[in-house]
């Protein structure tokens, strides 16, 4: 016993001896790559971004909130999450509607700009799939099993989710497609459940709807920075009227938003604390709301690209595995 | 069975006995309440209610519009060229709407001519008619839903509606550029009225096998119908929302066309009557709104001057009647007047931003329509039921249907008091040791004289049933074009009966008391009330009319106690008044909103015609309801 | 009267005894019990004794790796799953002005990709798929143009992939997908290389995703004219599929270096050694990788059951309203079996001799990963969605039109008996007054 407690010992040293020899050896060699390389690799906390972006109402005259969610959804592109990474849901067709005089377009100022369904729009949920029951489900991950890879919210434990709702709400629900309801319990838990099952870092919830900030009211997870767009009792009105196509076309708070990401992109260093601060009562016509108290970090410190870009850590692969090759290395 | 014991004597509840003790005069008072609530409606401070927009998917008049280009009014002369040129080969007709046809293709509209024939009193004479409706089909939807705009060739008042079939081709024209359409739009021109219309509708919703219609399109959601006489411009628009049974478009859609022809500066009003101004007298502005509302009565209670949209409400579907007013010292209008067989005026232009042109007027139109093709199925928001005091005002139907529920409230209080004094009077003291003996006559004589009581009310509603089918059954040659055998014929029917049945209560009066006569008030009083309260809320014009020829009499009839035979003559007298060959004889110019001097009109035959092809109530109310109540009030008058 | 009390009473005992005990049972939420106290036994932190077999040439020695209490696992590395979609996507920008590029992929995937792929598929599957996609359009980042060359910047590197015309779906919903993709710019933009902020290349053409996949770039040989037809060979590719092998190591989590401590009971010391991966080159993954996945597999498994399973519990505790069908129930039992069973297939690695280290090893492995598995089914059940949140003014509006119409008559029934005993008891007590006066005249 003794004997073999010996080689032991040896064979340990020996093998730390040879090892840290040839790391030593090998990692002069690739220093200089591996220092290169390593420049690449974002430290970031988190590693990757989700959006949800819901508009729930359907019909012509609310052709607004469809606009306020797909100019969301062209900024959150424009700043570098990618379609697959960005669930929008959408209540109704206003680009085919038969009433639009500008068929197959969706504009959000009566100057027509831009067409915000121009190209590359991809819509996962559209139409009647839009319901309370498929945005909990998405939510909390317990979608049916044949349920598609693009309607699925695949985010982890690293993800930054950004959570974009608009439509017709009041004191502690929201309006879905004029037939049913959500309230802000059913959300606090499912982010409660999102939370127990790890699959956000980080969630900005964003709502724009009538007495938006009761929404947010009953939230109780961690990690949960939420900003509504009015107080209880009051309403959010809507901003452009076009007298073409005859419906407001953008909302007032998701306007002013928009207006502040118009300066802002991919490598801007502008903080939430930032965007709240251009917020104007006078201007919006009603008090938007934030609440920061289940928020770990301090919105100075919290970076706009933290939810509204992407991060995806990209590593260089130095040289090919050698496969095939008879060699071995060492 | 205590509750009708206790009338007797027997131990009562406090709530009983006080109600015995009020609801033997507490009557009278509730129907003038009743009859005073009708009177306070035109207060402006009282019951009105400023209209309001429902549904928030109209955004009436919030686009620009696009109608009065010159392909539009092209699209006028075109219609004009192809209309005269038909008119001066002399026919009409069929020759008209061919051409109105050919003109809707070229806009590219699917085109129809229908050719009617239909009876206006059942089994006497046929009348034949033509429509035409062409189809501008939405481009970009599947042909679910449809709009309808509608004209007759003649106005309310006999002239030509040449202008609104002008308007609707320059619509159809301006209608057909457009990619933004959701429902599709149907242009319809009948030579028929209401009746060519309603025509028009059966075969158009498949009820009708003898001229069916075979270019359709899907359910109409709403109905717009032009009535715009040859004038030069028009100085005021009118409003008609009633339909032929009582039935109101939803007030969304009222309120829609009100918004849209303000805009264009000239405001439409119910039945064309202005609202007086702001520093007018209170007095005047009363006045002002009790004739209006006196116009709304009538046209919803009787179904007269409604317009061409009435056909429609039948149906569910919104309509209204937009018509023009022309000023009078307009020299088209006063031509058009002159030349009564005048049936095509020469177009005059006029400035084309000025109110009351057609431009203008088309204007409105095209926001109307646009309005409406923003709409999502149905109206639903807003009321159905309601009344319109003035322009900009409603009285919704919590205020004033209490009216109706005191004039029902003071029948039943009255029925439940006879009923309670039914009998002899020994049976009503209050002495408890007979108690026994009075309970078991009041039994007896329940049992012997309501089947006899019940007897007499079957047999005088059995009258009016006769009179309700016979024009079904008997040949035409007897209800011919003039109201005179019409007339003879009730009042022959009526008078048979009342020997009949004054014959009966004298040979009742031999073996008293077989049939007590406030038995017999209060059994009447019980369903005349059912009626009314039924009736209040699906036509309340109706019910109110209802109470004053048929309720009222019977309230007050035997009120005080008849001793003298001339008493009696007096009560039939009045009864004979308040019976419906007088009320329809002496009322007729007023309720049908004839002229004064037109006599070759009948009231009978309109209320039939009506029952027959709109399903009007007034007719088989006046068979089943007024005319035997009217008959059993004389009775009561007469028995001992 | 009597008959009418009796009819009274027995529907009063029929709403109380039969009419509530159904409405209960009929109206109350469905939970199945689940065992809340076996899961909870488990701790996840709780090092897992983990008998660790040692290569020194052929010599076996045992010592034991105590489980690491934060797994390290690299940013890049997608999550465990049992089956991945792997995507391989030739992308030829512009075949017009360029040439029209084809590659011989399945050869080139049988000799070098298969081998990996089925030494793996004890531990998971992968299942492979091609496409090429000709006018792929250029990247959405334009790189820059110097000397003839195209430079991609880092910046650009995590937005190459994002070109909404390149296509990756994949029909399966579940499975991770990992794509990789071999990009042949234009001929214009070609050759093109991979650069940092100063200009200076890297000296490769290729780089990794993290969580998404790989990209390498194909540069053509300069003489390649427009038109031309160049095949991609199994001897060409076999250097874009080592890029491909070396960024999937990567994406699966195959550790560069596995680290090693020692328990020296005489020393008191641990030395933290890196042995270095005796490159496989035959399949890509040597056996200490294998073996160091398996581990690190074997205790993300169990740890992800473990928490999904204690978050299950305390969320249907926390819930009241939430429905639990059996089937759930079943499959946390059935989690708990394989957690145990992964526990004594460890410990059976002691006893059992060195032909059967692997299959304990598997063994454990299997179950950790049935365990996992059957957690993440229960709390991810489609049927665990209902509105959870229901007030009382909500439960008092809808059952108010059943009960009160039906409570109104009995509650007065009951009223009525009471007084009227009430008042039989007081004529009795008069009638022994009467009588009790009489008799006491009498």
């Amino acid at each position: 016993m003794n004997f073999l407690r010996a080689l032991l010992h040896i064979a340990g040293i020996f093998l730390t001896a040879y090892i840290l020899t040839a790391e030593v050896a090998q990692a002069a060699g690739a220093h200089n790559k591996r220092q290169k390389i390593a420049q690449f690799l974002d430290t970031e906390n988190h590693t990757n971004n989700w959006a949800v972006l819901v508009c729930t109402s359907r019909f012509w005259f609310n052709y607004r909130h469809i606009a306020n969610t797909l100019s969301m959804y062209r900024t959150v592109k424009r700043m570098g999450i990618p379609d697959s990474h960005i669930i929008l849901m959408l209540a109704d067709d206003m680009a085919c509607n038969p009433r639009n005089c500008y068929p197959a377009t969706v504009f959000d100022h009566p100057q027509k700009t831009t067409d915000l369904y121009g190209d590359n729009v991809e819509v996962d949920y559209r139409g009647y799939e839009v319901t309370v029951e498929n945005f909990i489900r998405l939510l909390t991950g317990r979608v049916e099993a044949q349920t598609p890879r693009n309607k699925r919210l695949l985010s982890d434990d690293k993800s930054n989710v950004f959570i974009y709702m608009t439509g017709h709400g009041g004191e502690d629900f929201l309006k879905f497609q004029d037939a049913e309801e959500v309230n802000s319990y059913d959300i606090a838990d499912a982010m409660q459940q999102m939370w127990e099952k790890k699959r956000y870092r980080e969630i900005l919830f964003m709502i724009d709807t009538c007495q938006a900030n009761t929404m947010y009211s009953k939230f109780y997870s961690p990690n949960v920075l939420s900003i509504g767009s009015s107080d209880k009792g009051e309403n959010s009105y809507s901003y452009f009227y076009d007298h073409d196509i005859g419906v407001s076309v953008i909302d007032r708070f998701t306007y002013y938003n928009l207006d502040f990401f118009e300066s802002v992109d991919m490598s801007s260093r502008h903080t939430m604390a930032d965007l709240i601060g251009t917020y104007n009562t006078s201007l919006i016509h009603s008090n938007p709301g934030v609440r920061t108290d289940l928020y770990a970090r301090e919105l100075q410190k919290t970076y706009l690209t933290d939810f509204f870009g992407a991060v995806q850590e990209v590593e260089l692969t130095a040289e090919p595995f050698p496969i095939g090759l008879k060699q071995a290395t060492g | 069975m205590s509750f009708v014991l206790s009338a007797q004597g027997e131990k009562t509840s406090p709530a009983l006995r006080m109600a015995r003790k009020y609801s033997a005069f507490l009557s009278y008072p509730l129907a003038v309440a009743g009859i005073a609530w009708l009177l306070l409606l035109p207060c402006s401070d009282l019951f009105w209610r400023p209209a309001y927009f429902s549904e928030n998917a109209m955004l009436p008049g919030q686009v620009k519009p696009q109608f009065g280009s010159e392909s539009h009014l092209a699209a006028m002369d075109r219609m004009d060229a192809a209309l005269s040129a038909s008119l001066h080969e002399g026919s009409i007709g069929k020759q008209r709407a061919t051409a109105v046809a050919e003109v809707f293709s070229e806009f590219g509209l699917d085109t129809e001519v229908q050719e009617i024939v239909y009876d206006e009193v059942p089994r006497v004479g046929q009348h034949q008619g033509t429509n035409v409706h062409g189809i501008l089909r939405a481009p970009r939807s599947d042909s679910v839903e449809a709009l309808v705009i509608a004209a007759a060739w003649t106005t309310a008042d006999n002239q030509t509606n040449i202008n609104a079939v002008r308007l609707m081709a320059a619509l159809a024209q301006y209608a057909s550029e457009q990619v933004y359409w959701a429902k599709d739009i149907i242009f319809v021109v009948t030579d028929s009225g209401e009746l060519g219309m309603e025509q028009w509708l059966r075969a158009y919703h498949g009820h009708q096998t003898q001229s069916p219609l075979y270019v359709r399109s899907g359910i109409i959601q709403a109905a717009l119908s032009l009535e715009f006489p040859p004038a030069k411009t028009y100085q005021n628009m009118g409003l008609y929302v009633e339909g032929k049974a009582g039935q109101l478009p939803n007030l969304d859609m009222v309120n829609m066309m009100q918004r849209v022809s303000r805009i264009e500066h000239l405001p439409a009003n119910f039945h064309g009557m202005v609202d007086e101004t702001r520093r007018a007298s209170m007095w005047k502005k009363y006045l002002r709104s009790a004739q209006l509302l006196l116009r709304q009565v009538r046209s919803q209670a009787f179904g007269s001057l409604v317009g061409v949209h009435a056909p429609f409400l039948r149906y569910r579907i919104d309509a209204l009647t937009l018509s023009g007013i022309a000023k009078d010292n307009d020299p088209i209008a006063r031509m058009a007047q002159q030349q009564r067989e005048l049936f095509w005026v020469e177009p005059v232009m006029a400035p084309m931003l000025a109110p009351g042109t057609v431009h203008s007027i088309g204007r409105s139109c095209e926001r109307a329509l646009r309005s409406l093709n923003n709409l999502l199925e149905h109206f639903h928001q807003s009321f159905f039921f309601y009344i319109l005091p003035a322009n900009r005002n409603y009285i919704s139907i919590g205020d004033y249907i209490p009216a109706a529920g005191l004039m029902v409230g003071s029948l039943l209080l009255q029925a439940m008091h006879l009923w309670w004094m039914q009998g002899p009077s020994e049976l009503r003291s209050g002495d408890p040791r007979t108690r026994i003996e009075r309970i078991n006559k009041y039994y007896l004589l329940l049992r012997r004289t309501i089947p006899n009581t019940m007897g007499i009310i079957l047999r005088v509603h059995l009258l009016g049933l006769v009179l309700l089918t016979l024009p079904m059954i008997v040949p035409h040659t007897v209800l011919t074009n003039t109201t005179s055998t019409a007339y003879l014929f009730t009042f022959a029917l009526a008078s048979i009966s009342m020997v009949l049945h004054i014959a009966d209560t004298y040979w009742a009066e031999a073996a008293r008391p077989m049939v007590e006569w406030r038995q017999l008030k209060a059994l009447v009083q019980l369903y005349v009330a059912v009626t009314i309260a039924c009736l209040s809320v699906m036509n309340f014009s109706l019910a109110v009319a209802l109470f004053a020829v048929a309720g009222l009499p019977l309230v007050l009839t035997r009120a005080c106690e008849i001793g003298s035979r001339m008493q009696r003559a007096v009560g039939i007298l009045l009864l004979l008044l308040a019976s419906p060959v007088c009320t329809m004889t002496l009322g007729r110019n007023v309720a049908l909103g004839l002229h004064p001097l037109d006599f070759t009109s009948s009231p009978f035959r309109m209320f039939l015609a009506d029952f027959h092809h709109f399903s009007s109530l007034v007719y088989p109310l006046v068979c089943m309801i007024y005319w035997p109540v009217n008959l059993l009030c004389m009775i009561i008058v007469l028995m001992p | 009267m009597h008959r009418e009390r009796q009819v009274a009473v027995f529907s009063i005992l029929l709403l109380l005894l039969v009419g509530l005990p159904l409405w209960w049972t009929t109206t109350r939420v469905y939970r199945a019990d689940l065992p809340a106290d076996k899961v909870n036994h488990f701790v996840p932190e709780n090092a897992l004794e983990i008998p660790l077999i040692f290569y020194i040439d052929t010599e076996h020695l045992l010592s034991t790796e105590k489980a690491r209490k934060k797994s390290q696992s690299s940013h890049s590395a997608v999550n465990y799953a049992p089956e991945y979609a792997l995507t391989l996507t030739l992308l030829n920008e512009d075949p017009v002005n360029g040439a029209v590029v084809d590659w011989d992929i399945e050869q080139a995937v049988d000799v070098y990709l298969k081998p990996f792929v089925d030494k793996i598929s004890s531990l998971t599957k992968l299942s492979l798929s091609s496409q090429v996609l000709h006018h792929a359009g250029p990247p959405p980042v334009v790189p820059l143009r110097a000397n003839n060359q195209s430079y991609l910047t880092p910046e650009m590197l995590p937005h190459f992939v994002n070109s909404p015309s390149w296509n990756f779906a994949s029909i399966d919903p579940i499975s991770p997908m990992l794509n990789f993709i071999l990009f042949v710019p234009a001929l214009a933009s070609q050759p093109m290389h991979i650069a940092d902020e100063k200009g200076d290349t890297q000296g490769t053409e290729a780089f990794l995703v993290s969580q998404w996949g790989g990209v390498a770039i194909a540069n053509l040989p300069d003489t390649t004219r427009p038109g031309d037809k160049v095949k991609l060979s199994q001897a060409n590719m076999q250097k874009y599929i080592g890029y491909y092998i070396s960024q999937l190591r990567r994406l699966i989590g195959i550790r560069n270096g596995t680290p090693l401590s020692t328990h020296n009971s005489h020393t008191h010391k641990s030395t933290i050694s890196r042995i270095d991966t005796h490159l496989a080159t035959e399949t890509g993954i040597s056996d200490w990788e294998f073996d160091a996945l398996l581990r690190q597999w074997l205790i993300h498994n169990r740890r992800t059951a473990i928490t999904t399973l204690q978050s299950l519990v305390r969320l249907v505790n926390s819930l009241q309203n939430m429905v639990v069908m059996d089937e759930i129930k079943a499959q946390v039992d059935k989690s708990l079996d394989a957690l145990y069973k992964a526990e004594q297939a460890l410990t059976d690695v002691l006893t059992s001799n060195s032909s059967r280290f692997h299959h304990c090893y598997q063994d454990a492995f299997e179950s950790a990963a049935a365990a996992a598995a059957l957690a993440e089914a229960a709390f991810f059940d489609p049927s665990m969605v209902s509105m959870l949140y229901f007030p009382d003014q909500h439960k008092y509006a809808i059952y108010m039109p059943f009960f009160l119409p039906v409570a109104i008559p009995v509650l007065a029934a009951i009223k009525r008996i009471i007084s009227e005993r009430r008042r039989n008891s007081a004529i009795v007590a008069d009638a022994n007054a009467a009588d009790h006066v009489a008799k006491k005249s009498n």
